[in-house]
């Protein structure tokens, strides 16, 4: 919220600047008007036109939007009436200037609060409010890249899991309850809950929310998940850094690493509002945090410079000198453990992420063994030759006989039993007929209502996932589903979301090219009501004739108006007016 | 950083690298604060919970010794937010005391939003009779157990500074005629008596009989001994009178058979919770002398009515012995409350590299039912399918070509399934126990196989637990009590008693492929699989290999 007030105030703007403003919101390019109204915040309802959003943007509620993102300094070089050539550059960006002039109403509102506030100019752009050293202690509690790292991890995991299986969002785009659990569930212990982590996937462009579901970006993620744990956490860092706007970095290189002093210094720094920084600041905040290189008090030596520096160098020099080596070996143990005693490389850590279940996440990381994970890697083609080769390719010990066994048996018994969709239903086939005989009595299936209809094959009306679940809820070997399920590809490309603000830029330019007239009307309608005086170009039988006016009246398709040269009243009919101007 | 033997992960678990040259020494320190939750071959796993800090805390550690050990020991860096805990949990302990002024006990700390968060809790202000001017509160006489119990559960902890009753002095020395106590059993004694009460875990057959005698030869006060039953009690008094100074008539028996009550009294379980018109009719035995000593044998077995009791012995030192500390009731931080933090651990696979227990190689036997016991498997409800599967009579044909392919062992096989047993009794020829055989009947059979006049038994779970079987080389268990993994252990345990001759001990499980047996063989075998047993895999068919 302002600090100005809670009321949007109309100024008694003045009609050039309407116009000014009207004809720049009906030529410029649609987006990046659209940055300017994502800052100054006009209401939209009720926009019909150019110069309806020109009056809205000239409100001084807009003015003030616009005006909080000027430090203290230039907030008054501003108020002075002749800044310098940056901050009218600035002006025109964010739509409070046209042709090189600042609009009169924002000065206006500058000095307005230069009054009220006491506004100085700072007396250097970045403060120094701090006495502490940048952060970087090596004393507990403060930001850890290890704990980035973990994190990094963490969060590919939860890509793995979204890329299985999408998880539903809210209509207000928060995860349902419902989808937290199963996220939770299934991802190993962290310290990050499931949602922040989400959160950071959305924020850092690895996921997408489309249409009610969270699910990878298949441009970005893939590429990323083939990294190495290092890599992925500079691709995340220098992602994070990649959103901090100039002012907020501003902000931040003031704290001197200081995060106590983040609301101080916002506010001194940007003394007419500040709170527009915070949705900027938290986001690039908690991705720091969950990276590492932020405590919830200080900033990271590294972070630090890597803001002061404006460059990744610094982060890039970070990780290589803290991460850890990553290793390609582990550990198979006899109680069908697995563990990885430091960080794996992305080859090998992906397929024991797919062959095994993760139990601890962490600098290292273990693994179990089950049925179920051999089952799913099978599933996913491997083999059990593949996975014991795999094993014992990796392992710094000779692979135990019990794991030896739990993986050729369950290669040997994978498929035993093959389920097969169809319209009416699922068939499932058996590789012997005993099997087949043990299935059609088994009192746990008797809900499927299986029907011998060959040798060794059976039929249901109810579906494969269903027959699958009970199936292996009833100790079978998972059935084997020849035909892949009919389902939305979990893995998203990024499409562009609609921008509502651009949509209205095109919807009011496209109104001022169709209607010309309505163009011209609305200047007339300005002129009467602010009683400018005006010239006007009519299209008359014998050619066409100026005439100077002090317009009176609109109405009935008639320009009412007192002729400044002739000292008479005239009614002009609009349709014959071809262009409109201020008077010189 | 140093490349120590440990991993610190966020999830609060300490992995530590068994091969590393520093892995001893670490592993005596991290057992301070630290559970041992695995211990397979290459990397035990620890786990750094709220009750092992705050055994750390109650023996004098602090969170900066704990986070030294850690760091110092660390391959990479101790995740900051396990930093954080361990500072903030071990801070939680010793804010609230239970002090003694006089007769009074009393509920103290110097911090008082602590106490007054604890004396909202309704259940804590039942266990309180008044508040003094000081703030601090008097606790009901019989509730000091009670109290801890509650505390623990509210993340408060209390120091138990209210001391203990020394009990009436006995004489007893250790009987030093050719044995001394092994220095793990003396770290055990050391650690319990520094400590004041608490639970001593080792593993079956590595004498934790003897690190009772020695905390009573330490301690020189009448003791009354709890078991599990009374061929153990027996047992017991056996073992004192060969370790000890101890005559006959100092040591007693209380059970259902015998009511002796001596300075050094043994009683079961059983009789101290049997009860009489609705009240238990053995507490009087509690006060019968002043004790200064209790042991609980077995203590992962302690029935719940014997923590009511253990609550109101608080004033008494408290032994607990186990070799597994799971109780399948997950009452564990009763124990805590109750009998004292864990004092003293040591993986099995340790004490049998040192030859204190037998090796033993675990095996695992898959058969497959036949074609009607599937079918038959299939059509049965959920709560017949275990005992079908675990009976099935195709393991009868495996247990003969076992017991043919071990001519010189002892081999004991092990059962759930009284029928079962009694079919295989009759079909090997040999002697089954159960519960309804005779004390004395059991004592004349056991005593018949440790003189090899025996050579296989058939026993049911009366043999899991408490009995003293030295030559027992082989077990064949047949069927269990579904996943009991504390049950699996104990009779595994049966087994490691080292041998004469030095062999080892082999360990059979029978499993009915592809049904709930096979799941709950698995679960059985996890806490063995974690301390580092290896369960080979054999299909019935190539036993020949085996």
């Amino acid at each position: 919220m302002l600090a100005g007030g809670v009321l949007r105030r109309v100024t008694n703007t003045e009609p050039a600047s309407l116009t000014a403003l009207a004809r720049r919101l009906s030529s410029l390019d649609p987006a990046a008007v659209a940055v300017a109204l994502e800052v100054r915040r006009p209401r939209s309802v009720g926009i019909k036109d150019a110069f309806d959003l020109a009056q809205e943007l000239l409100s001084s509620d807009c003015i003030d939007n616009g005006l909080s993102r000027f430090t203290a300094t230039d907030v008054v070089k501003l108020a002075s009436g002749a800044p310098e050539r940056k901050i009218v550059n600035r002006c025109e960006h964010l739509l409070l200037a046209a042709d090189g002039q600042i609009f009169p109403d924002v000065v206006a509102r500058a000095r307005y609060w230069i009054a009220e506030k006491g506004i100085m100019p700072l007396p250097t752009e970045v403060m120094t409010l701090s006495t502490k050293e940048p952060g970087g202690s090596s004393t507990r509690n403060e930001a850890s890249i290890s704990d980035g790292l973990v994190n990094v991890l963490l969060l590919n995991d939860l890509l793995a899991i979204l890329e299985e299986n999408g998880v539903r969002t809210t209509r207000t785009g928060h995860l349902s309850k419902a989808s937290l659990l199963d996220v939770s569930g299934r991802l190993p212990h962290a310290e990050m809950l499931p949602a922040d982590l989400v959160s950071w996937g959305l924020t850092s462009g690895l996921i997408d929310d489309l249409d009610g579901m969270i699910r990878p970006r298949r441009d970005v993620a893939v590429k990323w998940r083939e990294l190495g744990t290092s890599d992925k956490w500079l691709w995340l860092a220098k992602r994070a850094m990649g959103l901090l706007s100039p002012e907020a970095r501003l902000v931040l290189a003031s704290c001197r690493g200081d995060l106590g002093l983040l609301a101080q210094v916002a506010h001194a720094t940007y003394p007419i509002d500040s709170s527009w920084l915070s949705p900027a600041l938290n986001t690039v905040l908690g991705a720091l945090r969950a990276l590492g290189l932020a405590s919830d008090s200080r900033l990271s030596l590294e972070a630090q410079e890597a803001i002061d520096a404006g460059t990744d160098a610094r982060l890039a020099s970070a990780i290589r000198e803290k991460a850890p080596t990553e290793v390609s070996t582990f550990l198979v143990q006899q109680d069908l453990s697995i563990v990885a005693p430091g960080l794996l490389t992305a080859d090998v850590g992906r397929r024991l992420d797919t062959i095994a279940r993760i139990e601890s996440r962490g600098l290292a990381s273990t693994y179990r063994l089950t049925v179920d994970s051999l089952n799913r890697a099978l599933d996913s083609g491997e083999t059990g030759a593949g996975i014991t080769d795999f094993l014992a390719d990796h392992s710094l010990t000779p692979i135990p006989q019990n794991v030896q066994y739990l993986i050729s048996d369950t290669a040997d018994r994978h498929g035993s039993i093959m389920l097969r969709r169809d319209a009416q239903g699922t068939s499932l086939s058996t590789y012997t007929p005993h099997l087949l005989d043990s299935l059609l009595v088994d009192s746990n299936l008797r809900a499927l209502k299986l029907e011998r209809v060959a040798h060794t094959e059976a039929r249901t009306r109810v579906d494969a996932d269903t027959v699958l679940r009970l199936a292996e809820d009833a100790g079978y070997p998972r059935p084997l589903v020849l035909t892949s399920p009919t389902r939305t590809p979990p893995v998203t490309t990024a499409a562009p979301a609609a921008n509502p603000w651009v949509e209205l830029v095109r919807r009011i330019q496209s109104e001022t090219d169709d209607a010309p007239r309505g163009w011209m009307g609305r200047q007339l309608e300005l002129a009467v009501r602010s009683k400018q005086r005006i010239r006007v170009t009519v299209a008359m039988p014998d050619g066409e004739r100026d005439f100077v006016l002090d317009p009176a009246a609109l109405a009935n398709g008639r320009l009412r108006g007192r002729d400044v040269r002739g000292a008479v009243e005239r009614t002009l009919p609009v349709d014959f007016i071809i262009a409109v101007g201020p008077a010189e | 950083m140093p490349e120590g033997p440990l991993i610190v992960q966020s999830d609060r678990t300490v992995l530590l690298e068994v091969a590393h040259p520093d892995a001893t020494t670490v592993r005596h320190e991290l057992a301070v604060f630290a559970e041992l939750e695995r211990a397979p071959e290459h990397v035990h796993t620890y786990r750094i919970t709220r009750l092992g800090l705050w055994n750390a805390r109650a023996a004098g550690h602090t969170a900066d010794e704990v986070l030294a050990t850690l760091e110092s020991h660390s391959k990479f860096p101790v995740p900051t937010g396990v930093a954080a805990d361990i500072v903030d949990t071990m801070n939680r302990f010793g804010r609230l005391t239970i002090e003694r002024d006089a007769d009074i006990l009393i509920l103290r700390s110097d911090d008082s939003a602590v106490l007054t968060e604890v004396t909202k809790s309704a259940k804590v202000r039942d266990l309180l009779v008044g508040r003094r001017p000081d703030g601090s509160h008097e606790v009901a006489p019989w509730a000091r157990g009670t109290l801890k119990q509650e505390l623990v559960k509210l993340g408060w902890p209390a120091e138990d500074n209210a001391g203990y009753r020394p009990g009436a002095h006995m004489d007893i020395s250790l009987a030093n005629d050719g044995w001394h106590l092994r220095h793990y059993q003396e770290h055990a004694i050391d650690h319990f008596l520094t400590g004041g009460s608490g639970v001593v875990v080792l593993p079956c057959g590595a004498g934790k009989t003897l690190v009772g005698v020695g905390a009573m030869a330490r301690t020189q006060t009448d003791t009354l001994i709890l078991v599990t039953n009374t061929v153990s009690a027996r047992q017991w008094r056996d073992e004192i009178l060969k370790r000890t100074t101890l005559s006959p008539d100092v040591v007693g028996e209380y059970s259902g058979s015998v009511k002796e009550v001596r300075p050094v009294t043994i009683a079961t379980y059983q009789i101290l919770t049997a009860k009489r018109k609705g009240e238990f009719a053995h507490l009087a035995l509690l006060d019968a002398l002043d004790w200064g000593l209790v042991i609980y044998d077995e203590v992962h077995l302690l029935p719940a009515p014997v923590f009511k009791l253990t609550a109101e012995l608080q004033a008494r030192r408290r032994l607990g012995l186990t070799a597994t500390l799971i109780r399948e009731d997950g009452r564990e931080s009763d124990v805590f409350s109750l009998i004292g933090p864990k004092r003293f651990d040591a993986p099995w696979k340790e004490i049998e590299a040192e030859g204190y227990i037998s090796p033993a190689r675990c095996v695992e036997i898959r058969i497959d039912l036949d074609e009607d016991e599937r079918l038959m498997y299939a059509a049965s409800s959920d709560k017949d399918r275990y005992r079908l599967a675990a009976s099935t009579p195709a393991k009868l044909s495996v247990v003969r070509q076992l017991i043919s392919q071990h001519p010189d062992d002892r081999i004991l096989v092990i059962g759930q399934y009284l029928d079962q047993l009694a079919d295989l009794g009759e079909a090997l020829g040999v002697p089954e126990i159960t519960g309804a055989t005779p004390i004395d009947e059991r004592e004349r059979l056991f005593n018949s196989f440790r003189s090899g006049e025996v050579r296989v038994m058939v026993v049911s779970k009366v043999a899991n637990f408490s009995v003293d079987l030295p030559e027992a080389s082989v077990a064949i268990q047949v069927s269990g009590a579904f996943g009991s993994r504390q049950e699996e252990a104990q009779r595994l345990g049966r087994l490691l008693r080292p041998k004469q001759d030095g062999r080892s001990a082999t360990f059979y499980t029978l499993v009915a492929r592809d049904t709930i047996d096979q799941d709950y063989a698995q679960n059985r075998q996890r806490f063995l699989a974690e301390q580092g047993y290896s369960y080979d895999i054999v299909n019935a068919g190539d036993l020949s290999t085996v």
